[in-house]
């Protein structure tokens, strides 16, 4: 034990106007509870105010008390240890531990301890600071339970939560969210940005431009990808949190996945169903031009074949007639090659598969509405549905009865909007009559001037073509009736009517 | 109805079509092959234009506004038309044809078709339209002697149709031979025939029901 000297400093603090005897001033003031042993004895030599105004001794009161007469009478605070302690000190310069200090009234003061050797003018000392830690003690014994809450909370809780640090490493989650995020339990969560995809608003995006966007909450989605079984969708919150001086994040997610792949279900259904609508739609398209076709053909062959008879009947040494032959001839071929093309058309699409179902056409209609409001809104023309009150039920292409309430409602919208005066008002009416489920889509347009399911392609003046002509095939296709007239008043009305489904037979 | 009548005796082709470009083209088609094509935009007109006692062949289109080309059919079917229909149509399908083929028709074309199956189609039938219509021509005229004849007087006659002698007919209608005698006479001299054989022999041969038409 080689105490060096203390160094002869010189006193700078004379300039100052301080002289020695003021440290004892400091000493003696300072909140600090200080006690001062010999370090020898290890008695007390002396306390200030603060340590005296504790132990409720005065400092002649205290200078012959043994640590016993101070301390808890736990077995901790025996008097052997304190002795230990300040030996320790004397040895090593320094040394903490934490003391039970007893007042003169027999309270018991939590403490942490200092003792630190110092060189007196009278010799070694031990110099022990200590402050009252009671405060301390009950609010890191609150954060406990606080801490063993949150704990079990987070065990038990199926909500998932994760704080995460500024670079995304996962610094604290709760078992749900730990599963959801495929992390064993007792491995490194690591960072968030591999183990899950983070989107906001279905952009992909990296986890510091989702820190961006958190300003202080903002929402964001997570996909976790899994190789045996369905992806995880998470859904939820991420807010920078405030007491983390803003290094840290907290986020909330719900497990969403049903409802995610719901959605896709559906979606994929949507398309399946448009793809049919389309698919068929184009095979009646196909034979509605066959059909167009077919006329026009036969009556150019049965021309030709006329003309054909015409020039058998003219001798043959005239070159004219001749070269007009062979001529016709190749017309023929060329009529003949279109004709097959269209049979082979009509074989093809001929043996197209019908979806039919029994269904209820006012549901048909409402699901059309949608779509019939949305175009009529725009060009302000009134929407009114009347529907029966008893379900009709038709058996029908369902997708494709949809189709045709469609085009016969924005064939009336465009007459509408078009129209500069009176009023633009759209009626849909279900009803059921006579063993028929029928839909009418009455118009307060100028009305038709000619019936267009009478007459043949190529005369129907634009836009009101193809669309009717296809409702028509498939409304026919499924032994229903579609029909057009002007009312009498002014406006039109077109309709279709299906079998209803009988009894028994649905 | 446009009148191209070439021939005066042969059987004409009545065509049936809303498409005005087909009727001409099959009325040039048939000049070319001797047979006149008399031809109508739809049903209707045809029913009040067209002579059912001329021999002829029908073309008709399956789909028409108006009346259909079946509910044409059935129509003719219910007047004992005797003309062959040939139907041809743009939509047709097996199971429409098949519909055709159990009413009556003797064809089915679909368009686009060769005109020359068209043509060999309807020559086929110009052939049998005249016995047809001959056969047709005969059994209405016996039809109609029948028609003159009083209720009793069919009672004499479906008796004699199933040969029985003159004493059983009286007995069973509760009269004398002598009056069934008289009826015998009445009825050769309103059906104007040479004997009662030769009528029982009409009403067999075209199958003229005896009852009541009223």
């Amino acid at each position: 034990m080689s105490e060096p000297a203390p160094a002869q400093h010189p006193t700078p603090l004379e300039s100052d106007g301080l002289v020695s005897s003021d440290f004892f001033f400091l000493w003696d003031a300072t909140p600090m509870c200080v006690l001062l042993h010999d370090a020898e004895t290890k008695e007390i030599i002396w306390a200030n105010a603060a340590a005296s105004r504790m132990l409720e001794f005065s400092i002649t009161e205290l200078k012959p008390l043994k640590a016993s007469d101070m301390s808890s009478p736990a077995r901790q605070y025996d008097r052997a240890i304190g002795l230990a302690w300040l030996q320790d000190a004397v040895e090593n310069g320094h040394s903490s531990i934490e003391w039970h200090y007893r007042s003169r009234s027999g309270r018991v003061i939590p403490t942490e301890a200092i003792a630190t050797r110092v060189r007196l003018s009278r010799g070694l000392a031990v110099m022990v600071q200590f402050r009252d830690i009671q405060r301390e003690l009950s609010v890191q014994r609150q954060l406990d339970i606080t801490n063993s809450y949150v704990s079990a909370i987070g065990h038990h809780a199926s909500v998932n939560i994760l704080v995460l640090d500024a670079h995304g490493a996962v610094e604290y989650a709760t078992d749900a969210a730990l599963m959801s995020l495929c992390i064993g339990p007792g491995r490194d969560p690591g960072r968030l940005a591999d183990r899950a995809e983070i989107y906001q608003a279905d952009v992909r995006m990296t986890w510091e431009e989702l820190c961006q966007s958190a300003q202080p909450v903002s929402r964001v989605r997570l996909l976790v990808r899994r190789s045996e079984s369905e992806d995880v969708w998470l859904e939820g919150t991420v807010e920078r949190l405030e007491e983390h001086a803003g290094d840290g994040y907290l986020v909330v997610l719900q497990d969403v996945s049903d409802r995610v792949h719901a959605d896709a279900h559906r979606a994929r259904e949507g398309y399946r169903e448009n793809y049919l609508a389309r698919y068929t739609a184009m095979g009646d398209m196909a034979m509605t031009i066959a059909h167009e076709l077919g006329q026009p053909l036969s009556a150019a062959s049965n021309y030709l074949r006329g003309v054909t008879a015409h020039l058998d009947g003219v001798s043959n040494e005239t070159p004219v007639a001749e070269e007009v032959r062979s001529a016709v001839g190749f017309a023929r071929r060329q009529i003949d090659r279109a004709a097959s093309v269209v049979t082979s058309v009509r074989s093809y699409v001929g043996h197209q598969e019908q979806d039919a179902q029994a269904a209820d056409l006012r549901a048909i209609v409402e699901e059309s509405s949608y779509f019939v409001r949305l175009r009529a809104r725009p060009v302000e023309v009134d929407v009114e549905l009347v529907l029966a009150d008893d379900p009709i039920m038709v058996c029908c292409e369902r997708v494709l009865i949809g189709q045709v309430i469609l085009n016969l409602c924005f064939n009336a919208i465009e007459e509408l909007a078009g129209q500069e005066h009176g009023p633009r008002r759209l009626r849909v009416q279900v009803e059921a009559s006579a063993g028929v489920g029928v839909v009418t889509v009455t118009d307060s347009g100028s009305g038709i001037a000619f019936d267009p399911f009478q007459q043949s392609f190529a005369s129907r003046p634009r836009g009101s073509g193809i669309g009717l002509i296809l409702s028509q095939r498939i409304v026919t296709r499924q032994q229903g009736r579609i029909w057009a007239k002007r009312l009498p008043e002014h406006g039109s009305e077109f309709g279709f009517a299906l079998p209803l489904v009988t009894e028994g037979r649905g | 109805m446009i009148e191209s009548r070439g021939a005066e005796l042969s059987p004409v082709v009545h065509i049936i079509d809303d498409d005005e470009a087909l009727r001409s083209s099959l009325v040039f088609l048939l000049q070319t092959v001797g047979i006149a094509g008399l031809h109508y935009p739809d049903a209707r007109s045809f029913l009040d234009e067209f002579d059912p006692t001329e021999p002829a062949v029908v073309i008709v289109d399956v789909r028409m506004p108006g009346m259909s080309g079946f509910e044409l059919q059935e129509e003719l079917v219910r007047r004992r038309y005797p003309g062959p229909l040939i139907f041809c149509s743009a939509h047709g399908d097996v199971s429409m044809s098949v519909r055709a083929m159990q009413h009556g028709a003797v064809d089915f074309l679909m368009k686009p078709y060769d005109p020359q199956d068209l043509l060999d189609s309807v020559q086929r039938q110009v052939n049998i339209a005249g016995p047809a219509f001959a056969v047709e021509r005969s059994r209405a005229e016996v039809a109609q002697k029948v028609a003159r004849l009083t209720p009793r007087e069919r009672e004499v006659l479906s008796g004699v149709i199933a040969g029985l002698p003159s004493q059983v007919i009286a007995t069973t209608l509760g009269v004398s031979v002598k009056t069934v005698d008289v009826h015998r006479a009445n009825i050769r001299g309103k059906t104007d025939v040479e004997s009662l054989g030769v009528l029982v022999r009409d009403v067999l041969l075209h199958a003229i029901s005896l009852d009541d038409p009223s």
